[in-house]
């Protein structure tokens, strides 16, 4: 609905929804030019997760917005994460969903094969051809592009130098290393560094950590028609492996690892400078390194033998999405195209939401990046030569892929589940739960 | 006066007791409105969506008793009412004890009593509060208080929470810690006691043992009844504590997954709302059956003095 702003009286005011119509056309129109006519400006809403330093440099975007264009009044409306998908959920089914809304991988299927998406595709106004390719094709589904890809960002090994020097080893060659090169790096650097610093954190727990190990494999976890195609075989293969990290002592009890699994990211093991070595996705190595204090570096995955593909691909960091039930599409485009192509926008933003997708805006923003957001750039074109297609996003009915991948791994870990039961049953519950969608 | 005058004041008298019931209803209407909008009007809707398909996204389908056949199936589910039962069966006596020990010992006529219920009190304000339980992930964390309690006399601790075993034994001393409410209904009751009992008591001869047994506790027994329907009722809908120990996941591996967490992660996770409605009904079902044993057999062990 259009808000008759209090500065322009409206005469129009009574016309009410046929206002709607009239002030979208006039939006259009006035788009860039800042001059709005006689109509009030139309109101879109703008919702986002993420943690307090984000919702202060996003509604500068949004201040910055509007006043560069009077016939169009954004208003951010944010949350954490957690908290985000509940409100979302219930602002969709009360039909009241944020016109422009921030959208996560594992979400975006479950939202856009429901029709709540609107295809981006169709928009006018709105420019992608900045875009890497490869990368806006990961907010398409068969039916549109119902997510706008913002950033990419690739998995690493978070490793901290200090850590594994101190203990008398090197830091190893990543274009060589193999797992069990990382088991015996990290056993090594547990037995020589103080009680309750282990060599590398536990894995087995997430979904990150079994997306690589199985591309490193040849499979996935989805087709492009969203059919489970997870092999249970290497999600077996998979527990065994990080069982052995207990076992050989490079990781530490699964109880620290539980905690971990849900605590904020600076009483990880790495932040607190306990573990030397850790798969993150790499623009994490800002706040990381801020919170350790420490330098860090990132290395790429160790491979499943030597001379093999480490496995890693740019997993869409977050999208922009549009609901489809908004009114007032036009504007929807206009700030969009904002979002993604304006250098105002990315001055704020840097790599706060993954390394840009956009190539211009990328390029533009290297110099004025801080040293551990250009370790994660160089990082990221390190790995040009290696990097595979991104695997297809979770279906609908996946959007708790997450939870599920760490509760069967925690049985596992906690001996409660033999690997092969457990990677049989969870491979079981989420085709169940992605053929019921 | 004649029967005719009779009469009339009689008529007079009706048609007062009948403005005043619209009065009554007058003054009831905002309380009404909010039990229909925002009590009955909701459960009306869950209990149409528990018979249906509902994603939140598309609009309901129909699939009569499917969400129910599933529940006999679903081991996940079975799990969390295993949780819950653990849970509402230990905790719940457990509280109670405690709170009526203390009530008893408070009500010795100590000094200061007034602060001493109010720091009593405390928990229970506390206790069901995000904060609280944040405080003990804290507490019961590997490099928590409790451990570092446990290291001073050399015990090697654990990570409490983080581990399937003891994982649930946290939140229900998290529960039994907020004894503060029936503690305080409690002490109403013993107040209740009138002292010529006990002096009669010990008249006879009887210890201080033998009064509580054979005095306080029958005379209480209403209010320990009313004290369980509460509690119980209370305990079978916890979700807050279990829902931030676990950072809402029930875990570790499901060893916290409370019925109600279960019934969240259905609707808002799993985008699966006519199977949470359906598990909220089978909830009210379950919560009403108890119930109902409870005032069954209260008749059985609940003394009224009147």
């Amino acid at each position: 609905m259009p808000t008759p702003s209090p500065r322009r009286t409206v005469s129009r005011r009574a016309l009410g929804g046929l206002a709607a119509g009239a002030a979208a056309t006039a939006g259009l129109a006035a788009c860039g030019g800042g001059s709005a006519g006689d109509e009030g400006p139309v109101t879109l809403r703008f919702t986002w997760w993420g943690a307090d330093a984000r919702h202060q440099y996003t509604e500068q975007i949004i201040q910055a917005f509007n006043e560069e264009h009077p016939d169009i009044q954004v208003e951010g409306e944010f949350t954490e994460w957690s908290g985000y998908w509940d409100r979302l959920a219930t602002n969709v089914a009360a039909n009241d969903a944020p016109d422009i809304i921030q959208m996560d991988a594992i979400y975006l299927r479950s939202y856009a094969d429901r029709g709540a998406l609107l295809d981006l595709s169709q928009l006018e106004g709105l420019d992608t051809s900045a875009i890497d390719s490869n990368a806006l094709d990961t907010g398409e589904t068969g039916d549109g592009l119902f997510g706008l890809v913002i950033g990419v960002v690739p998995l690493g090994v978070m490793t901290n130098p200090g850590i594994v020097q101190a203990a008398g080893q090197q830091v190893p060659d990543d274009t060589t290393w193999t797992w069990d090169d990382y088991n015996a790096l990290g056993a090594a650097i547990s037995a020589a560094t103080p009680e309750g610093t282990y060599g590398v954190a536990n894995g087995g727990i997430d979904e990150a950590g079994l997306q690589l190990w199985v591309k490193q494999l040849g499979g996935a976890f989805y087709d492009d028609e969203g059919n489970v195609t997870l092999d249970p075989a290497m999600v077996t293969d998979w527990y065994e492996y990080n069982l052995g990290l207990i076992e050989s002592g490079a990781a530490g009890p699964v109880t620290l690892a539980m905690e971990r699994a849900v605590a904020a990211l600076d009483q990880s093991g790495i932040a607190t400078n306990t573990i030397a070595m850790q798969p993150y996705w790499a623009t994490q190595i800002n706040a990381l390194a801020g919170a350790s204090g420490q330098p860090l570096t990132l290395l790429r995955p160790p491979t499943q033998s030597v001379g093999g593909e480490p496995g890693v691909y740019y997993k869409p960091s977050m999208f922009w999405s549009a609901s489809a039930r908004t009114e007032h599409p036009e504007q929807v485009a206009t700030f969009l195209d904002y979002l993604v192509n304006s250098q105002a926008v990315a001055d704020l933003m840097l790599t706060e939401r993954g390394i840009p997708a956009n190539t211009a805006i990328r390029d533009y923003i290297t110099p004025k990046l801080s040293e551990t957001d250009r370790q994660a750039i160089e990082y990221t074109d390190s790995l040009a030569d290696v990097v595979e297609d991104t695997p297809p996003s979770a279906p609908a009915g996946a959007s708790n892929i997450e939870e599920i991948v760490r509760r069967y791994g925690s049985q596992v870990l906690f001996g409660e589940l033999q690997p092969a039961a457990a990677a049989e049953a969870m491979v079981e519950e989420l085709t169940n739960a992605v053929g019921t969608a | 006066m004649s029967a005719l005058g009779e009469l009339r004041t009689l008529k007079g008298q009706q048609s007062t007791d009948k403005r005043d019931t619209k009065v009554a209803y007058l003054f009831l209407l905002p309380w009404f409105a909010g039990l229909f909008l925002i009590t009955i009007g909701p459960m009306a809707a869950s209990l149409y969506l528990a018979f249906t398909d509902y994603n939140l996204i598309q609009p309901p389908e129909w699939a009569g008793l499917d969400n129910f056949q599933r529940m006999l199936t679903d081991d996940r589910l079975h799990n969390s009412l295993k949780v819950t039962f653990l849970y509402v069966f230990i905790s719940v006596p457990l509280q109670l004890a405690l709170a009526l020990a203390l009530a008893v010992l408070l009500d010795r006529g100590l000094r200061g009593l007034p602060l001493y219920r109010s720091i009593y009190y405390l928990p229970s304000l506390l206790g069901a509060s995000v904060a609280i339980a944040v405080l003990w992930r804290q507490i019961f964390g590997t490099q928590g208080l409790v451990n570092q309690i446990l290291a001073l006399v050399g015990i090697d601790g654990r990570g409490w929470i983080s581990d399937p075993s003891t994982a649930l034994g946290t939140i229900i001393i998290l529960n039994v810690w907020t004894f503060g409410a029936p503690m305080v209904i409690f002490l109403a009751g013993l107040r209740q006691i009138p002292r010529m009992y006990y002096e009669a008591a010990s008249t006879e001869g009887a210890g201080r043992w033998r009064q509580f047994r054979s005095v306080t506790l029958p005379l209480l027994t209403p209010i320990i009844f009313f004290n369980l329907v509460l509690q119980l009722i209370h305990a079978f809908q916890s979700f807050t504590q279990a829902f931030v120990v676990s950072g809402g996941t029930g875990g570790p591996s499901d060893s916290t997954m409370f019925y109600t967490l279960y019934l969240y992660q259905s609707g808002f996770q799993n985008f699966d709302m006519g199977y949470a409605s359906a598990l909220a009904w089978l909830l009210v079902i379950i919560i009403g059956v108890f119930t109902a044993i409870n005032f069954y057999a209260s008749k059985l062990w609940v003394f009224y003095d009147d």
